[in-house]
């Protein structure tokens, strides 16, 4: 692969747009997260110091976005090469959304007891089946597998108004998400003053 | 010139060499004092250690038994307080001999003001050797401040078994809130949601990976300075006791180790030892000014156990370190000081220091002085203060003592008696606005003789985080004698003595909280 391939396979304007979808979920959990320590954080000390913490969450994540971004290139890398331009962006866009979506629920899941419905669990039990222990774990995955990855992979990769609409819908979360880079060039100047002599 | 790879390599080996000779390159040439007969001195700071837990000091737990076994030939102070509740107030307010409204360090992240700067403790000894270490990067962030009056700065990361040396090297200026933010970024153990989605858990677990071995020392968990400098105290002990050889005589040693500082990671040998001991701490209510998120019975109980049982690993290393002074000789010419910057509490749905409050728990705090020579144990029962250390030092050392410091030379070393009317403050003003601005809500403390009094004031329009206030200024009054856990608020009574006490820390107040300058 050479410099050529890989500027055919990703135009200039979508990568830009590609990292700003990619920066969008991160920047969502972050603001939520801080947004909720607000009180807690203030009463320990003061008002500056939430937006002290704010800043360098926020910078934390521009970072975990960009490392995100490259892996999210990476991937790029493996999929079908008669697919290029819009169709890579529409791709990569929509699994740039969905794969961090998972390890934000595994976190409510694990945390802040999310538990699953009790009805789904109790139907898989009453089954009686005898893989019904590892029906469970593994209806789980299919269903994550299939529902979020699967499915929308093909629409977006097969038919094309799926593959517009979700473009368009990508252009709209890049241009929020270019508000959170916003607020990341603030904070960077914030960390900047609060680290001044 | 053009730097090619192998040269770059190469220049990149001598990254190793430099962390190594990095606290040799950061000793300053200093003019020692040429006197054979000097002595040496050594303060050894815990941090977080509250003498209320302490068994030698009245506690039921047998907490530092072997630290119990050395006093037969020291001084022991059973009234000794801290100037705040937590690092800040408290390291500053040792180290330069002054109170919490003349040094001006009661926020977060403060520095000391210039003038009191100069009356530090590294500068008055100034014709000594002088060494500093801390785990503690807001105790650091001071032997920063006094750099170049310490002679060897040993490095906070170089005593971390693996850390986020980063953000103390990247935003020295603001380590804490840095610090904090890469806490809720990175570690599940503060509210289980993190801000990183993906990447940094993983990072921290890579981080953080213990050696089989010393892991299984730790089965809680290795003990960190906020959950991500992991650090033993061993490898301190170790460090001051093969360094200190090499310390040109006569020198002043600062060593402000963590323990028994929160997280609560004790030893293995330790774990469990106070578990079903039988023993209940009195049950105290909920302050009406505590936050909103209170602490249950049952936790404070677990806390306290946890930590109790840390405080033992500190007393073991302390008396791996004291048999180590005292095989080599060193005793016979150095004073040996062991004191906490402040305390900790388990009590009224309160949990460690993050609080508004002054019970005796937060701020009374050990103080024992080994004297070279000393064949008896002397108790001092009066009310003593941290600021008192650094004048009794300069005393004790045939130093001059300036006339900026607020303390006093320390009973037994002193000619006269203690003043009985002399007050020993604390202070707490974390929410204030501007530090070196007056003084508009805090908590001020007062103890004279027998008596504490307690002045919270300013906090309703501070913050109106479920803080409620009956009166403001709200007063305590506590006769610590026959009420020593602080049960039995005497301000009702309205007696001449509690009036005038009440009296008297008020005018404290408007004498010191105005503006700084």
């Amino acid at each position: 692969m050479n410099w050529e391939t890989f500027n055919q396979r990703f135009q200039k304007g979508h990568l830009l747009k590609l990292f700003l979808v990619c920066a969008f979920p991160f920047h969502l959990w972050t603001i939520l997260l801080v947004l909720n320590d607000v009180e807690w954080i203030a009463q320990r000390t003061d008002l500056s110091d939430v937006i002290g913490v704010g800043a360098y969450a926020l910078l934390y994540a521009l970072i975990e976005s960009f490392v995100f971004f490259l892996c999210i290139v990476a991937l790029g890398l493996i999929i079908p090469w008669r697919w290029n331009g819009d169709k890579v962006f529409a791709q990569l866009g929509y699994n740039s959304l969905w794969i961090p979506l998972w390890p934000g629920l595994n976190q409510l899941y694990r945390y802040k007891d999310f538990a699953s419905p009790d009805f789904l669990v109790e139907w898989l039990f009453s089954t009686g089946h005898p893989l019904r222990y590892g029906a469970v774990v593994l209806g789980l995955l299919i269903t994550i597998i299939i529902g979020s990855a699967g499915v929308p992979n093909f629409l977006i990769g097969f038919k094309y108004p799926v593959e517009k609409n979700t473009r368009n819908f990508l252009e709209r979360i890049a241009f929020l998400s270019s508000l959170y880079i916003a607020l990341d060039i603030i904070s960077v100047i914030i960390v900047l003053i609060r680290n001044i002599n | 010139m053009r730097l090619d790879r192998r040269e770059f390599l190469k220049l990149l080996s001598l990254l190793p060499a430099y962390s190594i000779l990095r606290p040799a390159i950061n000793q300053k040439p200093t003019q020692i004092s040429s006197n054979p007969y000097a002595q040496n001195v050594l303060i050894i700071l815990f941090d977080a250690l509250t003498a209320c837990n302490i068994s030698f000091q009245g506690y039921p737990r047998e907490t530092m038994p072997k630290l119990s076994r050395l006093l037969d030939r020291t001084v022991v102070y059973h009234q000794h307080y801290a100037s705040g509740n937590y690092t800040i107030p408290g390291t500053a307010s040792l180290l330069t001999g002054s109170l919490p409204w003349t040094h001006r360090a009661i926020k977060m992240n403060d520095y000391i003001v210039p003038e009191v700067e100069l009356f530090n403790i590294f500068h008055l000894f100034d014709d000594y050797y002088r060494i500093a270490y801390t785990h503690n990067p807001l105790a650091d962030h001071f032997l920063g401040q006094f750099n170049e009056d310490i002679t060897l700065h040993q490095p906070l990361e170089s005593l971390f078994l693996n850390t986020t040396w980063w953000i103390n090297r990247f935003f020295k200026n603001d380590y804490d809130t840095a610090s904090l933010s890469w806490d809720r970024t990175s570690n599940t153990n503060l509210d289980g949601l993190v801000y990183s989605l993906i990447f940094s858990d993983y990072m921290k677990k890579f981080l953080q990976k213990p050696p089989p071995d010393i892991a299984e020392l730790f089965p809680r968990g290795f003990p960190t300075m906020r959950y991500e400098n992991t650090f033993l105290l061993e490898h301190a002990i170790n460090w001051i006791q093969n360094s200190i050889r090499d310390f040109i005589q006569p020198y002043i040693g600062y060593f402000h180790l963590f323990p028994p500082h929160d997280p609560y990671n004790t030893r293995r040998e330790f774990v469990d030892t106070f578990l079903n001991d039988g023993w209940e701490p009195p049950n105290k209510d909920f302050h009406h000014l505590s936050p909103k998120r209170r602490v249950t019975r049952e936790e404070q109980l677990s806390y306290r156990r946890d930590y109790d049982e840390f405080i033992l690993y500190v007393d073991a290393e302390f008396d791996r370190l004291f048999a180590f002074l005292e095989q080599e000789g060193i005793l016979e010419n150095t004073w040996v000081v062991v004191t906490s910057d402040h305390g900790e509490i388990f009590e009224r749905g309160l949990i460690k220091h993050g609080t508004i409050h002054l019970y005796q728990p937060l701020v009374k705090i050990p103080l024992i002085i080994f004297e070279p020579g000393r064949e008896s144990r002397q108790d001092i029962y009066s009310p003593t203060s941290c600021v008192d250390v650094l004048p009794t030092l300069l005393h004790l050392t045939d130093h001059p003592i300036p006339g900026g410091l607020e303390g006093d030379i320390l009973p037994p070393y002193r000619n006269t008696e203690i003043d009985p009317n002399r007050g020993v403050y604390a202070l707490r003003a974390k929410l204030i606005r501007d530090s070196w601005g007056p003084l508009t809500s805090g908590t001020i403390m007062m103890v004279k003789d027998r008596m504490k009094a307690i002045r919270y004031f300013g906090y309703r329009d501070a913050y109106d985080f479920e803080l409620y206030m009956e009166s403001d200024p709200y007063y305590e009054i506590y006769n610590l004698e026959d009420d020593p856990e602080e049960m039995n608020n005497l301000t009702h009574q309205n007696t001449p003595e509690i009036k005038a006490l009440m009296d008297e820390l008020e005018e404290k107040y408007y004498e010191v909280g105005g503006a700084y300058r």
